[in-house]
């Protein structure tokens, strides 16, 4: 007769809740990215924007240390362009941080078959994508939306209520353009970590997929005569809805903020299609 | 150095040459390498099929435009990335490097024959590519007064020139990618960094601009292009600024003692390259 | 020139971390193998040994050429290693045949060499198969026939045996013998001890960076003083030769054999021990057989390096 011994017990624990079991990638995700020193550095660097920006707002309400340089308060002037100057650089950065960071997120995943193992456990593809895409989403959050949230709080609180309500639509323009940056720059890192395995590909064609489609949509425009280019250009495409959304639109803009919107809502639905289409194969059927 | 040496070294550099070509170039891994070199010549063949007359003039200034800004600056750059660093770094992510290591190849003459099979399929590649838009572009203009263009007017002086400024900056950005791939276990790191330098090029002062390979290559183009008037793009339009040009002798000089400089430093280093096959 | 290999007090740091450490060690030509539990710097030794790491001290010389000199040390030296990775979409036949290439052979000699090795390992069905397509037995023997496709004087196999099923299994041994009685040097790593016994004519144990036994197993048995010899005496009366043989005080431990028709005794000195038996033998005990139970790899292997260790 076969005697087994019954040592096996099954985990009877406390379960993270279902709702937020997602943010356990993410913290694990975390303690891999900044391992890298480099990349430490150059996240530490992307907040020397904001800051500077943030004493330039301060200086520019004190009219004590503007008469020892012989400036006059309000020498900076805190309108829409200044917003959209300020998203476009952080919004750069933001893409330089994707390029490093995205690769690193599914690719080793995929690459060593940890993603069915992921998949085997009561964690489905959707929470495995947020979770993974809250690294870098937080990650650009943290160098665009809360900078840019927290200028137009200084300035706010530096010049008054006043300010608040008359440029309002200048927070709500930040944090709107903020999300789809972040909502496109995660997306793009997920899918391309997922199409290319090797981590250095992967990076090269995030920055290539602005570079090239910048490039790529001049040469349409140049040769076919027609501003149908800017489509492919996505750089150009954040940069029209940001301006919508601050109420800064150049008034011969060859397409709109609307159809810009619209053409990043495609953008984003085909790299989603494209990492559901790479992780179901690794799927385990329940 | 006695013949035979030099025999033996041709023949492993052939060697290393026909299995990297067969490997990587002639593979599905390098469809997107094509792809990128022929985007240009999508439109421009699309433009001679939806125009019956033009003005031969102003295609010849679109396509100089285009050849500088997008296909020097963008196509063969990251062309340039995905072949070059692949050389080193791609055979380490295969876990393949050692095959060659464990020849009797003097690491220089793998670094050498790593190149030039690198150097000969971004040439094949981009200038075929050149061939390919030049045509597209032109193909819809009278036989004849295409003929002067060529053979009378500036014509096949301007496609050599392109020719040559494809195959420099294939040479240029090839020797700093396989500097960035022995170099570096990441090369993305200085290949971001060679592309911001690069971008910025046109607002350097006149010392710093000459240490990139944009400025040497713009040297060698035929036709001059402004910088286009601010179209919104932002701190992208770095990418189309106008710079300086240089004598073109010395453009050419320039981008082979670079490559030659280079060849020299990645043979050295490569003696000392150690086989760690990580999780990259 | 010397015909032997050898590691002149090489160590091997990555970083603050031990690969190897003092190694000094003089190989001649025959089967060596190279045994030691998981991390204990086997493969970090035939890199070095192959030139593929570079010692941080200490220097390697093979039959008189250093792995700095490529164009020479090469010729004489094969190496397949424990990684599995094959350059992509790349046939058997065409991944012995291009790297064979850099040898400067003639095509024909090239296309000659390649076929002879592809049939010493039993590949010549598959040849024109992609690699990508092999089973993991095959990939270690594809690896093989890529290794000693150019007649190397000094063969390095990192783990050879892995994956091969035991028909194969004997045939490349069969194939290393071969090599060895041709007066090569075939240097194994294995893990599969008693194939160990088999294969080598001297072996080289390894723990934590450090070679802790070399020689012939013999040899090393012998030396391993604090560890009391074992015997095994065939008799037909175990039981009383066991109580005769308590009384003497060289013997430390006897046992009766699991089939009763014999005897292991644990003994400080063997010499004496046998010096012993011949009394006892003339007392009425038949000694069919006395033979050394404990001089195989496997028992060395526990005395030096621990039996709690796995190995690789």
């Amino acid at each position: 007769m076969a005697v087994y011994k019954r040592t096996y017990r099954g985990y009877s624990g406390p379960l993270t809740n279902p709702l937020w079991r997602f943010t356990v990638l993410q913290r694990y995700a975390f303690q891999a990215v900044f391992k890298s020193r480099l990349l430490l550095i150059g996240y530490v660097g992307c907040f020397f924007g904001p800051i500077l920006l943030l004493c330039l707002l301060y200086l520019n309400q004190n009219a004590s240390v503007l008469a020892l340089v012989g400036q006059q308060v309000g020498f900076l002037k805190v309108d829409s362009s200044l917003f959209l100057n300020f998203i476009s650089w952080q919004g750069l950065l933001a893409g330089i941080l994707t390029a490093f960071v995205g690769p690193s997120l599914v690719a080793p995943d995929l690459t060593n078959g940890a993603l069915s193992v992921y998949l085997s456990r009561p964690f489905n593809r959707s929470e495995y994508i947020l979770g993974k895409g809250m690294v870098l989403g937080s990650l650009i959050a943290s160098i665009t939306l809360l900078p840019g949230l927290l200028v137009f709080a200084v300035q706010s609180s530096l010049v008054g209520f006043t300010w608040f309500t008359d440029n309002f639509y200048l927070g709500v323009g930040t944090l709107l353009s903020c999300l789809i940056l972040m909502a496109v720059f995660m997306l793009l890192g997920l899918a391309m970590s997922a199409f290319v395995r090797w981590k250095i590909v992967a990076g090269a064609l995030i920055l290539g997929v602005f570079a090239a489609g910048k490039g790529f949509g001049a040469v349409i425009n140049n040769v076919m005569e027609t501003g149908n280019g800017y489509f492919l250009d996505l750089q150009y495409l954040l940069s029209t809805v940001a301006g919508g959304l601050l109420h800064k639109t150049p008034e011969n803009d060859p397409i709109s903020p609307w159809a810009a919107a619209v053409a990043l809502l495609v953008f984003c639905t085909m790299l989603l299609a494209l990492i559901n289409r790479k992780l179901r194969v690794c799927e385990v059927a329940g | 150095m006695n013949p035979a040496q030099l025999n033996l070294w041709k023949r492993q550099i052939l060697a290393i040459v026909r299995i990297d070509i067969a490997r990587t170039f002639l593979s599905k891994r390098g469809l997107w390498i094509y792809l990128l070199a022929l985007s240009p010549a999508v439109p421009m063949i699309g433009h001679s099929l939806s125009r019956e007359t033009d003005q031969l003039g102003n295609d010849a200034q679109i396509f100089a435009g285009i050849f500088q800004f997008y296909y020097l600056r963008i196509a063969i750059f990251f062309g340039c990335v995905g072949i070059f660093i692949n050389l080193i770094r791609g055979e380490m992510l295969d876990k393949s490097l050692h095959f060659y290591l464990l020849g009797p190849v003097r690491r220089e003459v793998l670094i050498a024959g790593k190149f030039i099979s690198g150097l000969a399929a971004a040439i094949t590649i981009f200038c075929g590519s050149v061939l390919v838009q030049w045509v597209g572009m032109f193909m819809h203009h009278p036989t004849d007064l295409l003929w002067a263009y060529m053979f009378n007017g500036p014509g096949l002086s301007h496609l050599i020139s392109y020719l040559l400024a494809a195959a420099l900056a294939c040479l240029g950005y090839g020797s700093v990618f396989l500097w960035a791939g022995v170099r570096y276990k990441n090369p993305l790191v200085p290949a971001t960094g060679i592309l911001l330098w690069e971008a910025a090029n046109g607002v350097l002062p006149a010392m710093l601009k000459k240490i990139s390979v944009i400025y040497w290559l713009k040297s060698v183009c035929p036709i001059s292009i402004p910088a286009p008037k601010d179209n919104g793009g932002g701190v992208w339009n770095l990418l189309i600024f106008d710079i300086d040009p240089a004598p073109a002798s010395m453009a050419i000089a320039n981008l082979l003692l670079l490559a030659a400089f280079v060849m020299i430093w990645a043979g050295i280093r490569a003696r000392r390259l150690e086989i760690g096959y990580g999780t990259e | 020139m010397r015909q032997d290999i050898q590691l002149e007090n090489v160590s091997k740091f990555y970083g603050e971390v031990l690969g190897v450490n003092k190694v000094h060690l003089t190989i001649p030509p025959g089967i060596t193998s190279l045994v030691g539990p998981n991390g204990s710097g086997k493969t970090t030794l035939m890199n070095l040994l192959a030139g593929l790491l570079q010692p941080t001290r200490g220097r390697v010389i093979v039959c008189g050429h250093s792995p700095d000199d490529p164009e020479r040390f090469f010729r004489i030296t094969g190496y397949a290693t424990q990684y599995d990775g094959f350059p992509r979409g790349l046939t058997g036949w065409e991944f012995v045949h291009c790297y064979l290439r850099l040898f400067g052979f003639s095509p024909a000699e090239t296309e000659r060499l390649a076929w002879e090795a592809i049939e010493r390992v039993g590949l010549k069905e598959a040849a024109g198969r992609r690699i990508a397509g092999y089973s993991k037995g095959m990939r270690q023997r594809i690896k093989l026939a890529q290794a000693m496709a150019h007649r190397p004087k000094v063969l390095i196999l990192d783990e050879p045996l892995n994956g091969l099923d035991p028909l194969a299994r004997a045939e490349t041994i069969a194939l290393f013998r071969e090599l060895g009685r041709e007066g090569s040097h075939v240097l194994i790593s294995s893990h599969i001890l008693h194939e160990v016994d088999l294969i080598s004519d001297q072996v080289i144990m390894m723990s934590q960076g450090y070679v802790v036994a070399e020689g012939q197993i013999r040899g090393v048995r012998d030396e391993i003083s604090e560890q009391p010899m074992q015997v095994l005496i065939r008799c037909d009366k175990p039981e009383h030769l066991a109580s005769q043989l308590f009384h003497h005080e060289q013997v430390v431990e006897a046992r009766v054999h699991a089939d009763r028709a014999g005897l292991v005794v644990r003994t400080r000195s063997a010499d004496s021990f046998y010096k012993l038996l011949n009394q006892i033998a003339l007392n009425g005990v038949t000694i069919e057989s006395v033979a050394p139970a404990d001089d195989d790899a496997q028992s060395i292997y526990g005395y030096l390096i621990g039996t709690e260790e796995s190995t690789k």
